[in-house]
C-alpha cells in the first residue's frame, strides 16, 4: 500500500488575480500528525480546499488517498472527515438530528462512539443547533467527523473557537483516534500550543508555500537562537549560513539559525573569538522567527 | 454638522440602495409613459401607491441597517443625521407623486394624505416579523403588477376603489385631514422606535440577504423556523445507513433542505388568501364586457411563479455549506443530481399545496365555475412555467449570489411570466367562448416552458459538475 | 531478574523549546544518573505515556528508541522498556568529545560568570560523586 495519503506536487492556486499557493510541495504519510501552520491569510484554508477537491488547481498535482481530490469517488469519501472552519450545520435541527441525518450517509457509523463523545463533550442532543455558541458548533462538527471513523481526518481551525477545556478534550480524542496509527490527521492551526502536543510533524506554510515540513522534534532541534558575544566588535552582517534574523548590537549578536550544528558553533568561536550560547526555541518563537521580517 | 448629514446622504451611494431607489424614483413618470390622455387618475395613484410603498420600505431598510449597528451607540449624535436624511428623502418622494397627481387633477391634501399613509406603512414594515415583511412586500409587487397590466386594459372607470381609499383621495377635508395626521404620527412613532433600538429589539437583527454577511444572517435567520410537523417523526425513522436507492438518497437530502415546504405552504397560503381579498377590496376588476373574471385565477396566476424563487432563498442558504456537504460519501455529480431532484421535489410539492389551495378559493368564493379544459390550462402552464423557472434557478445558483438569484427570479417569474400568465389568462376569459381554440397554444407554450427549463437544468447539472464548491 | 513497573512519572512542558522527545529522554538519563531508576526497571509504556500526558504516541516511541540506541535501556518482548546497566561504549576519547561541548559551554559560561577554576571545581567535585572510580 501507498506509504503517502496525501502527495502534492508543485500545487499553484489563486482567485481573481491574487496567487495564494504559489507551488505547494507537501506529502503526508500515513498515520502521522500533521499540523499545518500560518499566518493569517497564508492559504491554509486555500491549502485544505484543494487537497479535498473544493477547488480546482490553476496548476499542479494532488492525490489524495489514491484518488485525485476533484473526483474523489464515494469510496474515497467514506475514509475521509472534514471539519470546516466554519459550518452552519442545519440550523434547524437537533444535536441528535444533525447526527442521525449525518450517520445515515455512511455505510459504517460508530453510533456508541458519537454517543460517548456527546456526553464526554457535554453537548445536549435535545438542544437545536441554531443557538449553540460557536465554539459547540465547532465541537458538533468535529464529533460528525469522527463518526464514520476516517482514515484521514482534515480539520481547518479546529481549535479556534473552543475554550481551554474544550480544547484539550479535543486533542485527547485526536490522540485516542491515532494512537493506533491506522490514521492520520491534518490540521490547521495558528495555535502553536495545541500542535506542540499531538502533531508529530509540522509544515509551516508561508508566502505561498510550504518553507518548512518535518518532524516537529527535529525542528525544535535544528531552529536555535545564537547569543554570541565577541572580544571585539562585530560585523553588521555575519553571514552564517541558515540565518533566519540576525541583530548585531556591537560586541554582542543575537542570530536564529534554522540549521545548527556544532561546526556553525566553533565557525562563530573561531572567527570572533566569541563565546557562544545556543537558546532552545519553542514552537511559536520559531514561527515568529521564520516570519520575521 | 454639515458633514455628518453628508455622510448619511452617502451611505446611500451603494448598489444595494441606489439602483433600486433610482429606479422606482424614475417610475414616478411611469403611469404618464404607459397610458395615453385622458389620464386616469385611479390608474396613477394606483400605481404612485406600490411605488410609495416600496420605495419607502427601501429608505427603511437603509436607514434601519446603518442605526442597527454598534456604531449608533458606540458614536455622539449619529441617529439623527440619518433618520432626518431618509426624513427629507421620504418628503421629496410623497411630494413628487403628490404634485404629479396634482397636475392631473387630483386633491392635493387628498394626495398628500394617501401617499403619507402608504410611507408610514412602507417604513414600518422592516419592524415587524420577516413574513409580515414578505407578505406586504409581494403584495405590493404583485398589486402593482396587476395594476400595471390589468387597469390600463381593463379599467376605464368602472372599477371603484376601496371605499375608504375613495374617500381620503376625494380631498374632503376631514377624512384626509384625519389621514394626514394618523400618517405624521406613525411616522413619528417610527422615528421614536428607530432612535431607541437596540439589540434587544428582535428588529434589529432582521437583515435583507444583500450582502454576503447579510446572507449569513438570512441563514441564521432559519433558526426561527420551528419544524414542521411530522419531521421529527422522519428524523426518529432514521435507522443507520440510507442505502444507495436514488429515491431513498433524494429523500434523505431533502431532510438536509431547510423546511422548505412547510415555509412555503404557510407562505403561500398566506399571501394567496391576504391577496385574494385585498384584490378582492381593492377592485382590481371582476369582470369585463360583462364577463366575470375570477379573482382567484388572477391571483393564482401571480403567485404560481414565486415558487421557485422563495425555494431557491432556502437551497442558497444551503450552499454556503455545499463544499462541506459535497464531501459525503458520493461523487460530484451524484451530489449535484440528488441535491437538484431533492430541491426539485421541494418545489413541486410546494405547487401542488398552491393548486389546493387555489381550488379551495375559487370553491368558497369565487363566482364563475371553472370548467376542466380551464383548469388543465392552468395545471399545465404553471408545470411549464415552473420547469423553467427551475432550470433558471438551477442556472443562477452557480454564481452563488442571492442578489442573482431573487433578481433573476422576479425578472423571470415575477415579470415575464406572471405578465404573460395574466394576460394569457385575461385573454382567455375574454374570449371564454373560444378557450378551446386556444387551448393548442396554451399547451404549446407550456411544453416549451417545461422543456426549456429542462434543458437548462441539464446544463447547469453540467455546469455544476464543474464548479467548484469550496 | 525480577522486573519492577517502576511508578515512575514523566513530566512534559510541550511548549519548551526542548522537543518534547528530549524532554522524556532527558528525565530517563537523570532518573538513572540519580540512581532511582535502577537497572532492570521498566519504563512505562509507550501508549500509557502518551495517554497519561496527552501527547502523541509517536514522540514517545520517538525518545524511546533514541535511549535504546544511546544504551540506557533496552527492549524486552512482551513487557517493555528496560532500564540497562551503564555498559561504555565506544573508546574513550569517542566519549570524552562527546562530553566536551557541553563542557566547554559550562567553561564558557564560567569565566562570564569571572568564577577562578578553583570556584567551578568546588560546583563540579559533589557532582562528580556518583560516577565511579577506576
Amino acid at each position: 500500500m501507498n506509504n503517502w495519503v496525501i502527495q502534492t506536487q508543485d500545487v499553484h492556486k489563486g482567485f481573481k488575480g491574487k496567487q495564494v499557493l504559489l507551488g505547494v510541495d507537501l506529502n503526508v504519510p500515513h498515520g502521522s500528525v500533521v499540523g499545518l501552520l500560518g499566518k493569517n491569510g497564508a492559504g491554509k484554508t486555500t491549502l485544505i480546499k484543494c487537497l479535498l477537491g473544493l477547488f480546482r488547481l490553476d496548476d499542479g498535482e494532488i492525490t489524495l488517498l489514491g484518488e485525485d481530490p476533484w473526483t474523489l469517488s464515494a469510496a474515497a469519501k467514506e475514509r475521509l472527515g472534514y471539519v470546516p472552519q466554519e459550518v452552519s450545520l442545519y440550523p434547524w435541527m437537533k444535536v441528535q438530528q444533525v447526527v442521525a441525518y449525518t450517520g445515515a450517509f455512511y455505510p459504517r457509523w460508530n453510533k456508541a462512539l458519537i454517543e460517548r463523545l456527546i456526553k464526554e463533550w457535554e453537548l445536549d442532543p435535545d438542544a437545536k443547533v441554531s443557538p449553540l455558541s460557536v465554539g459547540e458548533r465547532q465541537k458538533l462538527a468535529i464529533l460528525l467527523a469522527l463518526g464514520h471513523e476516517p482514515e484521514l481526518l482534515v480539520l481547518d481551525e479546529p481549535a479556534a473557537s473552543l475554550d481551554p477545556v474544550a480544547r484539550r478534550e479535543f486533542l485527547r480524542a485526536i490522540l485516542e483516534i491515532t494512537s493506533d496509527r491506522a490514521r492520520t490527521v491534518l490540521f490547521s492551526t495558528h495555535i502553536t500550543s495545541d500542535l506542540e502536543r499531538v502533531a508529530d510533524r509540522v509544515a509551516i506554510l508561508k508566502d505561498g508555500k510550504i518553507i518548512y515540513h518535518d518532524e516537529l522534534g527535529r525542528l525544535k532541534d535544528s531552529v536555535k537562537r545564537l547569543q554570541i558575544s565577541a572580544a571585539s566588535p562585530l560585523p553588521t552582517s555575519l553571514n552564517i549560513p541558515g540565518t533566519l534574523r540576525c541583530e548585531v548590537d556591537g560586541q554582542e549578536a543575537l542570530v536564529s539559525v534554522r540549521d545548527l550544528n556544532d561546526q556553525v558553533v566553533d565557525g562563530i568561536r573561531e572567527r570572533w573569538n566569541a563565546t557562544v550560547q545556543v537558546r532552545d526555541l519553542n514552537l511559536e518563537d520559531i514561527f515568529l522567527e521564520m516570519h520575521h521580517v | 454638522m454639515f458633514e455628518r448629514y453628508r455622510a448619511a446622504a452617502m451611505t446611500y451611494i451603494r448598489p444595494a440602495t441606489s439602483i433600486p431607489m433610482a429606479a422606482l424614483l424614475m417610475a414616478v413618470l411611469f403611469p404618464i409613459l404607459t397610458s395615453s390622455p385622458p389620464y386616469n387618475v385611479k390608474y396613477i395613484t394606483s400605481i404612485g401607491l406600490m411605488f410609495v410603498l416600496l420605495e419607502a420600505s427601501f429608505l427603511a431598510y437603509h436607514v434601519k441597517e446603518q442605526i442597527a449597528n454598534y456604531r449608533s451607540t458606540v458614536m455622539p449624535r449619529f441617529c439623527t443625521p440619518h433618520i432626518v436624511v431618509a426624513l427629507t428623502f421620504s418628503l421629496v418622494l410623497i411630494l413628487l407623486h403628490t404634485l404629479l397627481l396634482g397636475v392631473f387633477g387630483a386633491s392635493i391634501l387628498g394626495a398628500l394624505a394617501i401617499f403619507s399613509m402608504c410611507l408610514a406603512t412602507g417604513l414600518w414594515v422592516h419592524h415587524f416579523h420577516p413574513g409580515v415583511i414578505g407578505v406586504v412586500l409581494l403584495v405590493g409587487v404583485a398589486s402593482l403588477v396587476g395594476t400595471l397590466v390589468l387597469i390600463p386594459i381593463v379599467d376605464k372607470s368602472s372599477n371603484s376603489y376601496l371605499y375608504v381609499i375613495e374617500l381620503i383621495l376625494s380631498g374632503s377635508p376631514a377624512p384626509a385631514t384625519t389621514t394626514l395626521i394618523l400618517s405624521i404620527v406613525v411616522i413619528a412613532g417610527w422615528v421614536v422606535r428607530l432612535m431607541h433600538l437596540n439589540e434587544e429589539m428582535f428588529e434589529y437583527h432582521l437583515k435583507l440577504p444583500f450582502t454576503e454577511s447579510d446572507q449569513k444572517a438570512q441563514r441564521d435567520r432559519i433558526r426561527a423556523n420551528e419544524q414542521p410537523p411530522g419531521m421529527a417523526a422522519r428524523f426518529d425513522r432514521l435507522r443507520g445507513y440510507v442505502g444507495s436507492g436514488t429515491w431513498k438518497r433524494v429523500r434523505h437530502w431533502q431532510l438536509g433542505n431547510a423546511p422548505t415546504t412547510w415555509i412555503l405552504t404557510v407562505l403561500c397560503i398566506t399571501l394567496f388568501v391576504v391577496y385574494y381579498l385585498v384584490t378582492m377590496a381593492t377592485g382590481i376588476p371582476k369582470e369585463y364586457d360583462g364577463t366575470p373574471i375570477p379573482g382567484g385565477f388572477i391571483g393564482f396566476a401571480l403567485f404560481v411563479f414565486f415558487l421557485p424563487y422563495l425555494g431557491a432563498l432556502r437551497v442558497v442558504g444551503r450552499g454556503c455549506d455545499l463544499g462541506y456537504e459535497s464531501l459525503r460519501p458520493c461523487s460530484k455529480p451524484q451530489l449535484v443530481r440528488e441535491l437538484g431532484l431533492a430541491a426539485a421535489l421541494d418545489m413541486f410539492t410546494a405547487w401542488a399545496m398552491l393548486i389546493v389551495v387555489w381550488g379551495l378559493t375559487i370553491a368558497i368564493w369565487n363566482r364563475v365555475a371553472i370548467t376542466p379544459l380551464e383548469l388543465l390550462v392552468i395545471i399545465l402552464f404553471s408545470i411549464g412555467g415552473n420547469v423553467f423557472l427551475f432550470g433558471v434557478t438551477a442556472w443562477l445558483m452557480r454564481f452563488h449570489s442571492l442578489t442573482l438569484v431573487v433578481g433573476g427570479e422576479l425578472a423571470v417569474g415575477g415579470g415575464v411570466l406572471t405578465v404573460f400568465a395574466l394576460g394569457f389568462t385575461l385573454l382567455t376569459f375574454v374570449l371564454r367562448r373560444e378557450l378551446l381554440s386556444l387551448f393548442p397554444a396554451w399547451a404549446t407554450l407550456s411544453m416549451l416552458l417545461g422543456l426549456a427549463g429542462v434543458l437548462l437544468a441539464w446544463y447547469s447539472y453540467r455546469k455544476w459538475c464543474e464548479t467548484e464548491l469550496g | 531478574m525480577i522486573h519492577n513497573r517502576t511508578s515512575f512519572q514523566f513530566d512534559v512542558a510541550p511548549s519548551s523549546g526542548v522537543p518534547i522527545y528530549r524532554q522524556l529522554m532527558d528525565q530517563v538519563q537523570a532518573e538513572v544518573s540519580g540512581g532511582r531508576l535502577r537497572p532492570g526497571d521498566l519504563l512505562p509504556s509507550v501508549r500509557e505515556v502518551a495517554r497519561r500526558l496527552q501527547i502523541n504516541p509517536m514522540t514517545v516511541s520517538k525518545a524511546y528508541s533514541k535511549l535504546e540506541t544511546l544504551g540506557v535501556v533496552e527492549l524486552v518482548r512482551g513487557q517493555g522498556m528496560r532500564v540497562c546497566a551503564p555498559v561504555a561504549w565506544g573508546a574513550v576519547h569517542e566519549r570524552q568529545t562527546q562530553l566536551r561541548p557541553l563542557l566547554e559551554q559550562a567553561v564558557a559560561r564560567a569565566y562570564q560568570l569571572a568564577l577562578t577554576k578553583a570556584q567551578v571545581w568546588a560546583v563540579l567535585a559533589p557532582l562528580l560523586e556518583d560516577l565511579d572510580d577506576e
